[in-house]
């Protein structure tokens, strides 16, 4: 059973796929760094404004820079908190969100652009089979999405945490609106996920295949309108930003923070939460990395680019949401989230069985 | 109406000025609420050392002929005690606690008094390490705000003195004076209960700067630049009231041109007053688009402002007997097209604005402030139109040549936050409608320059006036106190109060902003327009 062989194709897995998580957290930084850069200059040009436009080409470096910046920022505590909590939960929240690169299929798509590139430049080898996540999909289909689920299901108590031990008031405002966004709608996000998982199976890769026929997002209109919103307010994107509600509570969960833990905190565990909501959204509505083949490209490679085209897509709306609302109150949160969220959920949940058990989605 | 114990009575040009006997106070007061003047407009007092006395003075409106009095008393100067009116108007407590602080006058029965034991300083520090304890800084001989302590920074910590009258079932957290949300340093202690805001305590004087002082050591002509700094948005709001007092006290006719242009002036300068009032709303409820095309907008009519005065934001454009400068060559042709392209704007900020349903849900229904309440509390302008009381002192007592114009009033109804901002939309479309009237009355030949150099810089003989603008944010007064025989004041003002809108309004917090959730705490104190440096004075 143990010989020599399976040892060496089992040291040649690991290698591959310590590489496909490296080449996903490469994949995740510049996706980072094109929402960012495309939330500044769009979000500015229907404000009417230019957005960052000095350091490099129309700003492009812009968002590096500040990086260094706030990076180089002294680190400084309040006199009165745990400095256990108070260091240790950021690096915690960003260490369990960056699970998910592996758990959604972002390895995948790194992987398959690389694929794809050196199969244009003539070298023949099938990477994308050691991507970490189909390995995962394969021996247990489903752990995908359900630790996906089970990720930001986490983050949230842990962000409680985070706001409660700066001892502050307005920081505890935030805990408190947290709590209140998390029951406001993780309850239809799971309806939703469940609804999709009737559509196409629990696996990932199973869903996407499945919508080679036909997107999710025209199979069940309903549960893409569920799934989006629910997914907007998980990764605090506005309208939903209660918890950090400048003009109210100041930032409320990072109130304390400096510049430093700020980057951390801001710039990489929201933006890695929105990347990948509107990630969820292409795999599970928009056909993930399906799309009509580009001549002379490998079909590896075309997977990458239709998948980071659809997913910039979906963060292009998310902008424009950003852009055109204003912050509704905590308590018309809490009643849209129970009262029409949560109906619209299971509406969408019925329709889904609906359309399988009739046989309209094979 | 009669008056009790009554001495002297003069008819002003705006008012009706009477003079009582100090311990007739209360009565007269009473007998005006009961006779139908129900809006307390202003209290404040001025010193007369030569005499011994010290004058208050309190003016009130009656709205149904729009009639107003200003009811004077002298009291000793030795012992300055009078009875509050604060439970016939409500809205006179805030200025009661300012008289105190600036003259030392004990108003017994102060609400203050149930809570803190004392009548709460607002605008000067309580801290006796940052000003003198019983030192009155707008009496002649206190020396005003000269020789105050050095402070060392570096060992003071804790100079508010509000925390013996916190409740204990409530969580006090302090909002401003550095908060995204007070638009300025301005503070509240709001005493939590979850989210609802249960007990306001407002808390002002970050940027007092005694300017009220600062007016008694300069000449008459070179206030009118400081004013413009008193509302850095609206700044010809506060030139206006002032040049009225001061030539009604010296006599001084205006010609029909300058008084057109005051005209002018003042209806640009309140349109983009409620322009930047929408945009920082929307900012206030993370509408940020909408607070970058209102900045905009706003623009080009800071650029006509420019043109039209000379300066961006302190104008200084008014001067005693007319204006300082004509109509610039092409303003009118420009106005024109500014107009225009801005009626496109304003249609596009409504649909980004009021139509969005995000926005509408903030605003619709929420805080809102019946017509008595307002007018109780002593609140002006639009947010008191908004109340559904049809007061605009442009149209009800028209001054400076505004019954020259044809416009009307916009109201509401309900007195949320959405009427005050429909109010202000409506608003601005009516002052678009003045400006177009204004430019096409103004000639082009005119002979401005000459006449106001014809005025005399101070006034000859001793006096007192109150004048009134209705400006962005409502009702602003200057009074202004000329006692040329003191030779302190032979070219100088012997007092010049400020009745600001801004102050009274959110001192009105204190009542009127309870049982909110602090989202619309926030809201609605946006939504009453601030503008923290007026307040503060």
């Amino acid at each position: 059973m143990c010989g020599f062989a399976n040892m060496l194709n089992a040291v040649i897995i690991l290698a591959a796929a310590l590489g496909s998580v490296i080449l996903a957290f490469a994949y995740a930084g510049l996706l980072d760094f094109i929402t960012i850069y495309l939330e500044r200059k769009v979000w500015g040009r229907i404000m009417q404004r230019y957005g960052p436009a000095h350091v490099g080409y129309a700003g492009l470096l812009q968002l590096i820079s500040d990086f260094l910046k706030y990076l180089s920022k002294e680190l400084f505590s309040p006199r009165r908190v745990m400095k256990v909590f108070y260091y240790a939960i950021p690096l915690v929240v960003i260490a369990i969100i960056t699970v998910p690169l592996i758990l959604l299929p972002f390895d995948y798509v790194a992987i398959s652009g690389l694929d794809g590139i050196l199969k244009l430049i003539g070298i023949k080898v099938d990477l994308t089979k050691y991507s970490i996540s189909l390995l995962m999909d394969h021996y247990a289909p489903g752990i995908g999405l359900l630790g996906y689920v089970a990720i930001v299901a986490l983050s949230m108590p842990l962000m409680y945490v985070l706001a409660w031990a700066q001892s502050n008031k307005y920081s505890a405002l935030a805990a408190f609106r947290t709590v209140l966004m998390l029951v406001t709608y993780e309850i239809p996000f799971l309806i939703a996920i469940a609804a999709a998982a009737i559509l196409g199976g629990v696996s990932i890769y199973g869903i996407v295949q499945k919508q080679a026929s036909g997107w999710f997002i025209f199979v069940n209109p309903v549960l893409a309108l569920v799934l989006f919103i629910a997914l907007l307010a998980e990764s605090e994107r506005p309208p939903f930003d209660h918890p950090e509600a400048e003009q109210e509570i100041v930032h409320g969960w990072n109130i304390e923070y400096g510049a430093g833990e700020f980057i951390l905190l801001y710039g990489l565990y929201l933006y890695s939460k929105a990347i990948y909501a509107a990630g969820l959204v292409t795999l599970l509505l928009l056909g993930g990395w399906l799309g009509p083949a580009i001549p002379g490209i490998p079909i590896s490679l075309s997977n990458a680019i239709w998948f980071t085209i659809k997913l910039v897509a979906v963060f292009l709306v998310f902008i424009w949401v950003r852009a055109s609302v204003a912050r509704p109150r905590v308590d018309q949160i809490l009643e849209f989230g129970w009262f029409k969220l949560l109906i619209l959920s299971i509406i969408a949940l019925v329709i889904s069985i609906a359309l399988r058990a009739g046989g309209v989605v094979a | 109406m009669k008056f009790v114990g009554e001495l002297e009575r003069k008819e002003w040009s705006n008012l009706t000025y009477v003079e009582v006997e100090p311990n007739t106070w209360y009565e007269n007061a009473s007998r005006l609420l009961d006779s139908g003047y129900l809006y307390p407009q202003m209290l404040t007092a001025i010193d007369w050392p030569a005499e011994k006395k010290i004058q208050v003075l309190f003016v009130t409106h009656r709205f149904k002929d729009s009639h107003t009095v200003a009811m004077s008393t002298k009291i000793d100067r030795e012992n300055r005690e009078l009875p509050t009116l604060t439970d016939l108007y409500p809205g006179i407590e805030w200025q009661e606690n300012e008289a105190y602080e600036m003259f030392g006058i004990d108003f017994v029965g102060h609400p203050d008094y149930k809570r803190w034991g004392r009548i709460r300083k607002i605008l000067l520090s309580e801290d006796p390490r940052l000003f003198p304890k019983d030192r009155y800084p707008l009496l002649k001989d206190s020396g005003g705000y000269k020789n105050l302590p050095k402070v060392n920074w570096n060992e003071i910590e804790g100079t508010d003195r509000e925390k013996e009258g916190l409740r204990d079932d409530l969580v006090y957290v302090y909002v401003g004076p550095q908060h995204p949300a007070t638009h300025g340093p301005v503070g509240f202690l709001l005493g939590l209960r979850g989210e609802i805001v249960e007990d306001v305590i407002p808390r002002l004087g970050y940027v007092h700067r005694g300017v009220e002082w600062i007016f008694e050591q300069k000449e008459y002509s070179k206030i009118i630049p400081l004013l413009d700094r008193q509302c850095y948005v609206d700044g010809i709001g506060w030139e206006i009231p002032y040049v009225l007092a001061v030539e009604e006290i010296m006599n001084v006719k205006v010609d029909e041109r300058a008084n057109l242009l005051r005209i002018l002036a003042a209806e640009l300068s309140r349109i983009q007053s409620h322009i930047l009032y929408i945009g920082s709303f929307l900012e206030n409820i993370n509408h940020l688009t909408g607070f970058a095309w209102t900045v905009r907008d706003r623009e080009v009519f800071i650029n006509l402002l420019e043109m039209l005065t000379g300066q961006r934001m302190t104008f200084n454009y008014l001067r005693i007997g007319g204006v300082a400068r004509d109509l610039p060559q092409g303003f009118r042709d420009l106005t024109e097209k500014v107009i225009a392209k801005f009626d496109k704007h304003l249609d596009k900020l409504i649909d980004i604005s009021l139509v969005n349903p995000t926005v509408a849900i903030r605003a619709d229904g929420v805080a809102p402030v019946s017509a008595e309440d307002a007018i109780k509390y002593g609140w002006t302008g639009p947010n008191l139109r908004a109340s559904g009381v049809a007061w605009d002192y442009r149209i009800n007592k028209p001054y400076m040549g505004y019954d020259s114009v044809d416009f009307e009033g916009a109201i509401g109804n309900k007195g949320d936050i959405l009427d005050r901002m429909l109010v202000r939309f409506e608003e601005i479309r009516q002052s678009l409608n003045i400006v177009r009237q204004v430019l096409k009355s103004l000639t082009t030949r005119g002979d401005l320059g000459k006449h106001y150099k014809r005025a005399p810089p101070f006034p000859r003989q001793s006096g007192i006036a109150y004048g009134i603008h209705e400006s962005a944010r409502g009702e602003n007064g200057v009074l202004v106190v000329a006692n040329p025989k003191d030779p302190r004041a032979r070219m100088k003002p012997w007092r010049v109060h400020m009745r600001s809108p801004v102050f009274i309004h959110t001192m009105s917090l204190k009542y009127l902003g309870r049982g909110l959730l602090l989202q619309d705490f926030l809201a609605n104190y946006i939504s009453l327009d601030t503008c923290v440096a007026e307040m503060d004075r």
